[in-house]
């Protein structure tokens, strides 16, 4: 250390100049700084979606869940636990991976696997893996409506021109469109025309699809396309090229029907152009429309992506005439433009305050400078840090810059401080070694201050959940603020003090006229109290207790609320509602939230779209409301939920911003004690096995709650073929299934081309005749024999009820059966289960496993509490060395609560809310009393070996009321720039660093009072005399 | 006694910008419908008029009419809500906002109309609009 300074002090210009090079990179660097609001939180997730349009949950998860989970994706290298969940018309499978997998690796060997999907059924489309996202994937929403342009057309175009440009977008990954409409060619079979013509449903499939170019059904002609080829002359080889006749549903209607004479399609069916049966809806605008939803990769930036999907939709507006585009629908870009302006303002506002109340307190306008200098240098260099390692900051790296800035602003006043030397000092010591000797006697304790921080931040990347995800950012930014501040204060400083101290030094040192009255009062107070050593402690003692006894009486909610201004509302309905049904209320529920003064726009949509983010069927929906920025912030939100919870039949559904909803979402601790979960197949087995499972968990000694999950069931139709009756009229049960497929969900037989576009032509049933269990009953099923018979007849059809989602864990289905803890260990409880189990047995291919300590908070909370013990006392045993003695460091330890006291206080006094703010604000304030009180032993120590001052009262008191003065305008500093943070108000931005302000103003009342009142009569009390031998608080001749 | 003082003025000093500026919602959640159960299997489900009008709530009466030969009750295919047993019901409104379940037999689906072979008396209002929501208010949501 020595020799850093001292190199400083032989070249201060060069220093100098470097220093202002790192100002103004680091500024400049600023503007180009990635910003957004969160760090990536979720785990290494991959996902694979397989679409299958008309399958039930059942249906799905036999054909094409259990296939893909057993045979093809388990036993992936690197795998943590595989979930899916089955529901109509979708599969879905979760694959997490362990903590430190590489995001891409996981990614290449699942797609290894995927390549081998080629044995699934021909129901569905290819299994797809969803392109990584991150944890908030929706950057942005995209409205589409339309008076002009029919919502088919407006689908056309976004499947064939605006998604694919999007995509094209750096940074996006997906975007998936609810309200899709695909453009198909129907033919509807009118199964009466059909009959009195004596013609099949074959006959119908097979003339359409061979009608056609290109057909998937490969017992048609049309399988086979085959090439136009090319005519070869003498002189020229020229190609040959069909061009496709059929231009719409009059072309189609007019083809002959194959083995009929005379009868076109149009005689027999209904063709005409409509779209497929929806998955999802989408309503914009108060009316039908198109939501394109943008997410993007984990390494995109929002604000980034954001500008240029927006840009883009300028260069494609003009060949989007008639269609209204609206992208304010949801822009969270928007929050971090807000956050950045109001985080700047407060800087800039708080920065001016600085520098009065430097001026005013040191009154010499040298130091004030240098102080000046060496606090924003050491900003500039961690900005120049973070735009080198391409970090981006967020709200946890703003928060932890921060907790740090309080801690520099200690840094470079103390530094600056510990160069003034009274006019009236007899040394006789030249300024450049007065200088170096007294940078590193008092930045050597600071090393040992900042060394402590690191071990107490230790706990931090231990923890789970929320906490887990979020305090190692603000941790490492905080260490790194205070390493480039101690460098700093190591070259900057001692450099400048060089050049302005003046060439007897004594330039630096001026006695406001404000702080003289303050310090002499405080010499005279000092000089009565430091014999009331037992009575400090005492008081300190209880003071303490007293904090402790509020604790308990905190609110935890870690993830603040984020004020952001686009709000997310889940309308879940009843499991089995109808698209029509959940649409018609959601768009009551937007109209009327229009008019809820605040709210400026409101998106919704309906179920889900095809590769989207959503696993739900059409009874869920999702509101998406858009606040006024400048409107009252809380009443607005409790407008908002005045009125989507006045809503019944929906739960209480609740107005979350986009943020908070995903923390939720992934990030959520299981709410239970204790899920035993029961594992097998048979839905009924495993149901009636759960209902036993549970009864022996209630009667295991320390339980309550005890219930088992069974999944939700929803009526769905079940077509059982009676054998008996269909071999009267030798119809096979595929026949029937075939037959009703065709009837009731549409079949593609072919496609058709228009301008490089491809569209699906479906051979299907008219509305009517496929919407109730009556029209199911009244299907017409071909015989053999030529005949018709109803499908009633043939087979069963009845309402029975079926899963709404089927969830499968470790490639199995199961049931949870959940219980509270009360009164015994976790460990106890789960041990007599066991041996229950063992005892009673389970039926063959079941069983049970009790969910492990991983979601377990209170096992996390010990581990955590354990490591923090662990660095409690790593952090005693470095300050007994920096002390060197025991007793002092004990003191210490027992002064560091004594400073916390004050910022528990505030926070009860503020709503009590303990958030990851508040334990930002914990650390500043500790570090602030540890420095405060090494800061006063070094001096103790200084006066001892340098100056041979006794140890007795009057070196307490000497002490003291030299260390004062810095101390003084430390705590005053940062108290100035605490309190512009606290009053700028509940903003964008300042979520986590308000709660961290209010903490550490209020510390700041109690670590004046210990650091300028109880550790002085505590060391006088406790302390002896310091040692002649080279200790490590001060320098002396020799080489440190 | 002077240096008391000084702690109490930075004290209060450094806490007034805290305690300003902090905004608490006092926001009380309204249910808007109750269930009640009055006898077996029979619930009885109340509305705030507030709820019925934001869902829209709205009733038909059962018809009579001749179907086949036969004299049918006949309601519309809106009122009908499949239990997942297989079982079917409709919403009677007996009084202002109250709803009860009660069973019906369909005969057949004729377009927008259910023909019923057994069911509330004619005349009885049944919900046309809204009785998803009912559903959902009875028997939970879940996810």
């Amino acid at each position: 250390m020595r020799r850093i300074v001292g190199a400083s002090l032989l070249r201060p210009t060069l220093v100098l100049v470097l220093a202002a090079a790192v100002l103004v990179f680091g500024f400049v660097g600023s503007g180009s700084t990635q910003v957004d609001s969160l760090p990536h939180f979720s785990p290494v997730v991959v996902e694979v979606q397989t679409e299958a349009l008309g399958l039930s949950a059942a249906e799905v998860e036999q054909l094409i869940t259990v296939p893909l989970e057993a045979d093809l994706l388990n036993g992936v290298a690197w795998l943590d636990t595989i979930r899916s969940e089955s529901i109509p018309g979708l599969s879905t499978i979760r694959l997490t991976f362990e903590e430190g997998t590489d995001l891409l690796e996981a990614r290449q060997v699942v797609q290894e696997r995927l390549t081998q999907a080629a044995g699934l059924p021909n129901v569905s489309r290819a299994p797809s893996m969803i392109q990584p996202l991150s944890s908030e994937s929706r950057v942005m929403m995209i409205g589409l409506s339309s008076d002009e342009v029919s919502l088919i057309d407006m689908s056309v175009l976004s499947r064939w021109t605006v998604r694919p440009f999007l995509m094209g977008v750096p940074g996006v990954a997906n975007v998936s469109v609810w309200g899709q409409r695909e453009r198909q060619l129907q033919v509807q079979v009118e199964p009466d025309d059909l009959e009195a013509a004596d013609l099949t449903l074959l006959d119908v499939v097979k003339t359409t699809g061979n009608a056609l170019w290109v057909s998937p059904l490969s017992y048609l002609e049309a399988s086979t396309p085959g090439t136009g080829g090319f005519i070869d002359g003498p002189n020229q080889r020229i190609g040959v090229q069909h061009v496709f006749a059929i231009d719409g549903p009059e072309d189609l209607a007019a083809v002959t029907v194959e083995g009929a004479d005379g009868i076109t399609l149009g005689d027999v069916t209904t063709v005409l152009e409509d779209h497929q049966p929806l998955i999802g809806d989408a309503l914009v605008d108060e009316g039908p429309g198109l939501l394109l939803v943008v997410e993007k990769f984990p390494w995109a930036n929002t604000v980034e992506v954001t500008e240029a999907v927006e840009d883009a939709l300028v260069e494609l507006a003009p060949g989007m005439t008639g269609i209204d585009v609206d992208t304010e629908l949801f822009r969270p870009a928007s929050y971090v433009e807000r956050s950045i302006d109001n985080v700047q303002t407060t800087a800039v506002v708080a920065l001016v305050l600085a520098i009065v109340v430097l001026f005013a307190l040191f009154y010499s306008w040298r130091a004030a400078l240098i102080s000046l200098v060496a606090l924003l240098t050491s900003l500039a260099g961690v900005a120049v840090i973070l735009n080198i390692t391409d970090t981006t900051v967020d709200l946890m790296v703003m928060a932890g810059v921060l907790v740090a800035l309080g801690l520099v602003i200690d840094d470079s006043i103390g530094s600056v401080a510990a160069l003034r030397r009274p006019d009236d000092d007899a040394d006789e010591t030249a300024p450049l070694p007065f200088i170096q000797r007294a940078v590193v006697s008092s930045r050597s304790p600071m090393v040992y201050a900042t060394v402590a921080m690191a071990f107490a931040i230790v706990p931090v990347f231990a923890m789970e959940g929320a906490a887990g995800e979020f305090l190692p950012s603000v941790a490492l930014a905080m260490v790194l603020t205070l390493v480039v501040s101690l460098v700093i204060t190591l070259t900057v400083v001692p450099a400048m003090g060089l050049l302005l101290a003046g060439a007897d030094g004594s330039k630096l040192h001026r006695t406001s006229p404000l702080l003289a009255p303050v310090g002499r009062l405080y010499g005279k107070v000092m000089h009565r109290w430091t014999s009331r050593a037992t009575g400090a402690l005492i008081a300190s003692i209880v003071l303490v207790a007293l904090a402790a006894a509020l604790l308990p009486t905190l609110d935890k909610e870690f993830v603040p609320d984020f004020r952001q201004t686009d709000l997310v509302v889940a309308f879940d309905g009843v499991a089995g509602t109808s698209l029509e049904e959940t649409s018609r209320v959601t768009a009551l529920a937007g109209a009327e939230l229009r008019t809820v003064p605040g709210v400026e726009d409101v998106g919704i949509h309906v179920g889900r779209a095809i590769l989207s983010d959503e696993t739900v069927n059409v009874n869920a929906g999702e509101l998406w409301v858009r606040m006024d920025p400048d409107a009252d912030y809380r009443r607005t939100l409790d407008s908002i939920r005045a009125v989507v919870q006045g809503y019944p039949g929906f739960g209480v559904p609740d107005a979350l911003s986009y943020s908070n909803e995903r923390v939720d979402a992934l990030l959520r601790q299981r709410s239970d004690d204790l899920v035993v979960r029961v594992y097998g197949e048979d839905p009924v087995v495993l149901g009636g096995l759960a209902d036993e499972v549970a009864a022996m968990v209630a009667g295991v000694e320390g339980t309550a709650n005890v219930r088992a999950v069974h999944p939700i069931l929803q009526p769905t139709v079940e077509i059982e073929v009676d054998l008996e009756r269909a071999e009267q009229y030798q119809v096979k049960p595929g026949d029937v299934r075939r037959a009703a497929a065709t009837l009731l969900s549409g079949i593609e037989v072919g496609s058709f081309f228009e301008e490089q576009k491809v569209f699906e032509v479906v051979v299907w049933s008219p509305p009517e005749r496929r919407n109730s269990v009556t029209a199911i009953e009244q299907l017409n099923i071909d015989t053999p024999s030529g005949d018709v018979v109803a499908l009633s007849e043939v087979a069963d059809v009845r309402v029975a009820p079926n899963e709404q989602v089927i969830e499968r864990d470790a490639v199995s289905r199961y049931i949870d059966v959940v219980a509270d803890l009360s009164g015994r260990d976790r460990d106890a409880v789960a041990g007599d289960i066991t041996d229950q189990i063992e005892a009673q047995g389970l039926p063959f291919e079941y069983h049970v496993r009790i969910l492990d300590d991983r979601s377990d908070a209170a096992a996390n909370q010990r581990q955590v509490i354990g490591i923090a013990i662990g660095a409690a006392i790593a952090v005693f045993l470095l300050l007994q060395a920096a002390f060197r003695s025991w007793r002092l460091a004990g003191v210490l330890l027992l002064v560091l609560p004594l400073g916390l006291v004050g910022g528990i206080v505030s926070l009860t006094l503020t709503g009590g809310t303990y958030s990851i703010g508040s334990a930002v604000g914990f650390l500043a304030v500790g570090g602030l009393t540890v420095r405060a009180v090494l800061a006063l032993s070094g001096r103790y120590e200084t006066l001892q070996l340098d100056q041979g001052v006794a140890f007795d009262q009057d070196l307490v008191t000497k002490g003291a009321r030299e260390q004062f003065t810095p101390t003084l305008i430390t705590l005053v500093t940062v108290a100035v720039v605490m309190a512009t943070i606290v009053v700028s108000g509940e903003v964008a931005g300042q979520e986590v660093a308000r709660p961290a302000a209010i903490v550490v103003l209020g510390g700041l009342v109690t670590v004046a009072m210990a650091a300028l009142f109880v550790f002085p009569a505590l060391y006088g009390r406790f302390g002896a005399a310091a040692q002649p031998r080279e200790s490590l608080l001060t320098t002396r001749s020799g080489d440190v | 006694m002077k240096r008391q003082v000084l702690i109490v003025l930075v004290s209060v000093a450094a806490l007034v910008p805290a305690a300003c500026g902090d905004d608490d919602s006092d926001y009380v959640y309204e249910e808007p419908a109750t269930v009640e159960e009055i006898g077996a299997d029979l619930w009885r489900i109340e509305l705030t008029e507030q709820a019925a009008a934001r869902t829209g709530v709205e009733t038909a009466m059962v018809a009579s009419d001749t179907v086949g030969g036969e004299q049918m009750l006949v309601v519309p295919y809106s009122s009908v809500m499949y239990h997942f047993d297989g079982s079917t019901w409709a919403y009677t409104n007996p009084e202002p906002y109250v709803y009860v379940r009660a069973p019906i037999e369909i005969d057949h689906i004729d377009g927008e109309s259910a023909i019923l072979s057994a069911g509330p008396d004619e005349g009885t209002a049944v919900v046309s609009v809204g009785a998803a929501e009912l559903y959902g208010v009875e028997f939970g949501v879940g996810k």
